[in-house]
């Protein structure tokens, strides 16, 4: 089997679940299709270097979110302020009851990365810092903070999950 | 508390209607051999430009010129115009950059087939073009498929690459957005204003992952002036397109380039 056939077959194995981290992300399947083969792009041009990685799904998981922090970094100064949401409305109409998905969206790019990583991919602290090289107090301190967000803007029924 | 924040997104994305993945992998792998591939040619480039510098100087100097003395002989042959058969120019569009297929008409020579030379691919190259005037035959070193000259239509000369080299094909996954068919070629342009040594780059890929890339040069040194383009956007395609390419050639094809090349100057 030569590398492209390697690499063909762990990326058809993964394409699905990473494209699935970056909609959580950018909540946009489109752009989610366009981060995931921008992500793939460079995984197969790292190739060889990524099969000596200890966890290649957490390899190509990070190249992923960086692809997607640079993407919004790029964007930043023409996107609109993220999170902005009318709690009113769907505090009383249950049916406008926010998801965790719309939730999400409200927060901060990295700590949107860092929640889904934790609580999603299941990463210990010290994987996330190492994905998103930021210190493992800057996670923790960013994850207890999003939680705090998130709460906020769950419904009261959701709440009892962050208890 | 992991556990319900997993459910909770789970169950939001068991929501969601995401669209088919389509050929999500096909595509990064083509896009990640392109670059590969381009980046491969720039080394080259980076060589080829080093040698032109050489010859720059060893010129000034009064020591003789390029053909005739620098190389071997043979080498650097001036061919007669009336050598390079007028073409018919490929329908293309003519836009700034983009890419598209050609389909039918184009179907991969078929026939006895050799291992591709240099001179096979500078005997094609040579018919392919539009008439005038062709100097400085050059080739890639160490077997690498990349041929080197330039043409002069009067309005002074130009310079053109071809590489050639084949990837495998992506086993069990569709190469493009429709099935491969048999005799399509993708072709792809592309424009480099910051290297006018690749100032027009045309791409054509076969679904049996043979690679063709024509470079269209601006200039002849990236430190010099500009030079006049060889060949136009539809007359580059109508090169990187035809079928005979390959790292395999017909075998006519490579007996008469190496009976009409037998030694040509590397030049990187």
């Amino acid at each position: 089997m030569t590398e492209d056939d390697e690499f063909a077959e762990f990326a058809n194995a993964h394409a699905e679940r990473l494209r699935t981290t970056a909609f959580m992300l950018c909540h946009d399947w489109h752009l989610a299709q366009d981060l995931t083969q921008t992500a793939l792009t460079k995984l197969f041009l790292s190739w060889r270097r990524a099969t000596q990685a200890d966890n290649l799904v957490a390899y190509a998981q990070k190249i992923l979110l960086r692809s997607y922090l640079d993407h919004r970094r790029r964007r930043s100064s023409t996107e609109s302020t993220p999170g902005v949401l009318h709690e009113p409305a769907y505090r009383e109409s249950p049916e406008l009851r926010l998801t965790m998905l719309d939730a999400l969206a409200g927060l901060p790019a990295r700590d949107r990365a860092i929640v889904i990583l934790r609580y999603f991919e299941d990463y210990s602290v010290e994987q996330v810092a190492d994905v998103l090289e930021i210190p493992v107090s800057v996670v923790k301190s960013q994850t207890r903070r999003s939680l705090g967000k998130l709460r906020e803007l769950l419904a009261a029924d959701q709440l009892a999950l962050f208890a | 508390m992991t556990e319900d924040l997993r459910a909770l997104l789970r169950a939001d994305l068991s929501g969601e209607r995401p669209p088919p993945l389509g050929d999500l992998v096909g595509t990064a792998i083509r896009e990640g051999r392109r670059i590969r591939r381009t980046r491969r040619i720039r080394r080259i480039g980076a060589g080829l430009l080093a040698v032109a510098a050489a010859v720059s100087v060893f010129v000034l100097v009064g020591d003789g010129g390029v053909a005739g003395r620098r190389y071997p002989a043979g080498a650097g042959a001036v061919l007669s115009p009336s050598f390079v058969p007028p073409g018919t120019p490929v329908p293309t569009e003519t836009a700034e950059a983009r890419t598209f297929s050609i389909r039918g008409g184009t179907k991969r020579a078929g026939g006895s087939r050799e291992k591709a030379t240099s001179a096979a691919m500078l005997h094609l190259l040579t018919q392919l073009l539009p008439p005038g005037r062709t100097t400085h035959l050059g080739v890639a070193a160490e077997d690498d498929l990349q041929v080197q000259l330039y043409l002069d239509d009067g309005s002074g000369p130009g310079m053109v690459r071809v590489a050639v080299a084949r990837n495998e094909p992506i086993a069990d996954e569709p190469i493009a957005d429709d099935p491969p068919q048999e005799g399509t070629v993708s072709v792809t342009i592309r424009h480099m204003p910051d290297n006018c040594l690749q100032g027009m780059v045309v791409d054509a890929d076969w679904p049996d992952g043979t690679l063709v890339q024509v470079d269209v040069a601006s200039c002849l040194d990236q430190a010099g002036p500009p030079a006049p383009p060889a060949l136009t956007a539809d007359q580059a395609v109508r090169v990187a397109a035809d079928p005979r390419w390959g790292v395999t050639m017909d075998a006519e094809l490579v007996d008469e380039g190496a009976k009409r090349f037998p030694t040509l100057p590397v030049i990187g």
